[in-house]
């Protein structure tokens, strides 16, 4: 098995990415302000924090350099030759799109073509439960939510409804 | 202690058809709304003082634990069901109870979580009716050295949720503590790691809507992976309930975790500022390092479901504690029922338990009330809550996506509120794929700003000088219990990890 695809190379790369992280932590508060009068700065707690994941992150890399010669686990893959990774990708880039449209195109419109997609997506091929779901769900959550719990979720073109309601 | 006074009001209460009825409904509702991840029995208290309004005070006092109750035990529901914890006191419930539910055992885990809920609030309100004035005296005497080590003996709980590999649950810890730091610092206002102009971030990372993200989110992106890969089905989940309340062999099994978490609840519960995700966390870490088997928390235990939903359920009867006794709520639910009875004209304090002695009581039994309620509504709905999980996976997964973004949604109704949710949802999936466990970032979360916020306050009031942490006895002795957890923890997990090598090894 080639050794970047076992568990000890993804944790070796998982292993530099929080200390990346942390590195980059540690240098943005030595900006901080330092205050005269103060007996802990606001650099104090994120520096200890940074610093405990950095000792955390270089011996996850230590261990995954030892082990990586002798490893033979397979890790996860990220590849999009897989089938089921396409599919994830192709969620979360709908989700992100449902979070920006949100307030231009309205709730119930949008969670029902969002649900429809997700739906069929996911190999869902009951056009009549699709549809039913699809608008069901949206109107009781929103019902539930604006009703029950007086909260008005945006609706965009539909805010309408609530002049009515 | 006036028995008769005592027994009187208790008969008053739990005879009385108005406050039974009101009870009743403040349970299921509380149930209901603990249930939706995103809404907080908080919020569900807050909506309800408009119609307490007309009510008289034991009502409507009925009615509000009721929802607090319920809302304690509802937010294990979706957890146990869909991997999405309902309130924040029910984060740790998904170690054990999701995993159960994926072994085929949703209404045994409901039961379990209903049961040990019930028994928690039990103990609970015994311990508030017998032990008020001593418990809120002790409560008091916490300052911030006191709460900062109470945070860190918190944090010692990581480890025993580090899962296999204690150097990523370390990892997962320290990047949820760096995460809290996001925002204006706590003392001097000022604003760390983002720019000025995010104002959405200044009071730091919005907890609901990451703790949605985390684990409802990240599921769904999980599943989606899952389910369409290669030539995978949606595998059918067995959700037939047998009983709707633990069997005797459960209940001997998890005894000592209810009491253990019921003692442990109550006691965190009566500090103000620590709630029921602090006890749920800590009553898992002793139960897990006090098991003859450790090596089965994490993959579907009862005893790890009893534990939280024990501990969380606890909290109700500590929080009323230092309400009833000094007049200080120990938590948001509290607050909001110190101004019900400010509505009513009725001033919680040293003198109430003088002055105004039979609502005390009253007030006691209600909460007994209440978690009898909570139980009942429970049995009638574990086994249609048990039917979502047997609901098909394509249908499922888009519905738990839109309800969870509507929960980030509707806690601050902020859209940027939903964006951190899918944000987390991302990093949640790509953590669990690569085996970085979530609940040390949760944990951190809870506790992080907590240990910040009393450090500084500590070391403003004592000058600098730490070393004066070393003369209050309650610090020293957190401080103490912390390193002897936190080492026995090491050993423990070092233990379970050569078991289940060997385990595999076999197999």
């Amino acid at each position: 098995m080639k050794k970047m695809k076992t568990q000890a190379f993804a944790n070796l790369i998982c292993a530099l990415i929080f200390a990346g992280i942390a590195v980059y932590a540690i240098v943005v508060s030595m900006g901080f302000r330092q205050f005269k009068n103060s007996t802990v700065n606001p650099s104090v707690f994120p520096q200890i924090m940074a610093g405990g994941l950095l000792v955390c992150a270089v011996i996850l890399l230590i261990q995954s350099i030892i082990r990586l010669p002798k490893d033979t686990t397979q890790a996860p893959t990220l590849s999009l030759r897989d089938r089921g990774i396409r599919h994830m990708l192709l969620c979360i880039v709908i989700t992100i799109a449902y979070t920006f449209l949100w307030e231009y195109v309205g709730f119930l419109i949008l969670a029902t073509i969002t649900m429809m997609i997700l739906m069929y997506l996911i190999d869902m091929r009951k056009p009549v439960l699709m549809i039913v779901v699809s608008v069901v769900l949206p109107v009781v959550i929103w019902l539930l939510f604006y009703k029950v719990l007086s909260i008005a979720v945006p609706l965009g073109p539909l805010e309408i409804i609530y002049d009515v309601f | 202690m006036d028995w008769n006074l005592l027994l009187q009001s208790y008969a008053n209460v739990l005879l009385d058809p108005q406050v039974l009825l009101m009870t009743f409904i403040g349970a299921a509702g509380g149930i209901i709304l603990g249930a939706i991840p995103g809404m907080t029995a908080t919020m569900g208290i807050a909506l309800l003082i408009p119609f307490s309004y007309g009510m008289d005070l034991i009502t409507s006092v009925g009615m509000l634990l009721g929802v607090y109750c319920g809302g304690m035990y509802g937010g294990s529901i979706s957890a146990i069901l869909i991997h999405a914890p309902g309130t924040p006191s029910a984060a740790a419930t998904v170690l054990d109870g999701y995993p159960m539910a994926q072994k085929g055992q949703a209404g045994r885990a409901l039961a379990i979580a209903m049961f040990a809920s019930f028994c928690g609030g039990i103990i609970g309100a015994i311990l508030m009716t017998f032990l008020s004035p001593l418990i809120a005296n002790a409560a008091m005497s916490f300052g911030p050295a006191e709460m900062f080590m109470l945070a860190l003996f918190g944090l010692s709980v990581i480890i025993s949720i580090s899962g296999k590999s204690i150097v990523k649950g370390l990892i997962s810890a320290f990047f949820g503590l760096l995460i809290c730091t996001v925002g204006m610092d706590p003392t001097n206002g000022f604003i760390r790691y983002i720019p000025k102009s995010a104002y959405a971030l200044y009071e730091g990372l919005p907890f609901i809507p990451t703790l949605i993200g985390l684990f409802a989110v990240a599921e769904v992106f999980l599943g989606y992976e899952k389910y369409c890969g290669k030539g995978e089905v949606t595998e059918e989940v067995q959700a037939k309930v047998t009983h709707v309340l633990p069997t005797g062999s459960d209940i001997k099994l998890i005894w000592k975790n209810i009491l253990s978490g019921g003692l442990i609840g109550t006691f965190i519960g009566a500090i103000p500022g620590a709630g029921g995700d602090i006890a749920a966390f800590v009553s898992y870490g002793v139960s897990k390092n006090f098991s003859k088997h450790p090596e089965e928390f994490g993959k579907g235990t009862p005893e790890g479901v009893a534990a939280t939903e024990s501990a969380n359920n606890g909290c109700s009867g500590g929080a009323m504690i230092p309400l009833l006794s000094l007049g200080v709520p120990g938590d948001s639910v509290t607050a909001v029922l110190l101004g019900a009875f400010i509505m009513k004209g009725i001033t919680p304090g040293p003198m109430m338990y003088v002055n105004e002695l039979p609502i005390v009581y009253s007030v006691f039994a209600a909460l007994l009330l209440a978690n009898l309620a909570m139980l009942i509504v429970g049995m009638l709905g574990v086994r249609g809550f048990v039917k979502i999980i047997s609901v098909d996976k394509k249908i499922l997964m888009p519905c738990i996506l839109i309800v969870s973004l509507v929960g980030a949604y509707s806690i601050n109704q902020n859209l940027f509120d939903v964006g951190i949710a899918v944000a987390f949802g991302i990093a949640g999936y790509l953590m669990t794929k690569y085996d970085f466990p979530l609940s040390p970032i949760l944990l951190a979360l809870i506790l992080g700003p907590l240990s910040e916020q009393n450090f500084v306050r500590y070391m403003n009031i004592v000058d600098g000088n730490i070393g004066m942490i070393f003369t209050r006895p309650i610090s020293v002795a957190f401080m103490v219990a912390a390193g002897a957890f936190l080492v026995y923890s090491v050993i423990s997990q070092r233990k379970v990890n050569k078991k289940t090598q060997i385990k595999d090894e076999q197999a």
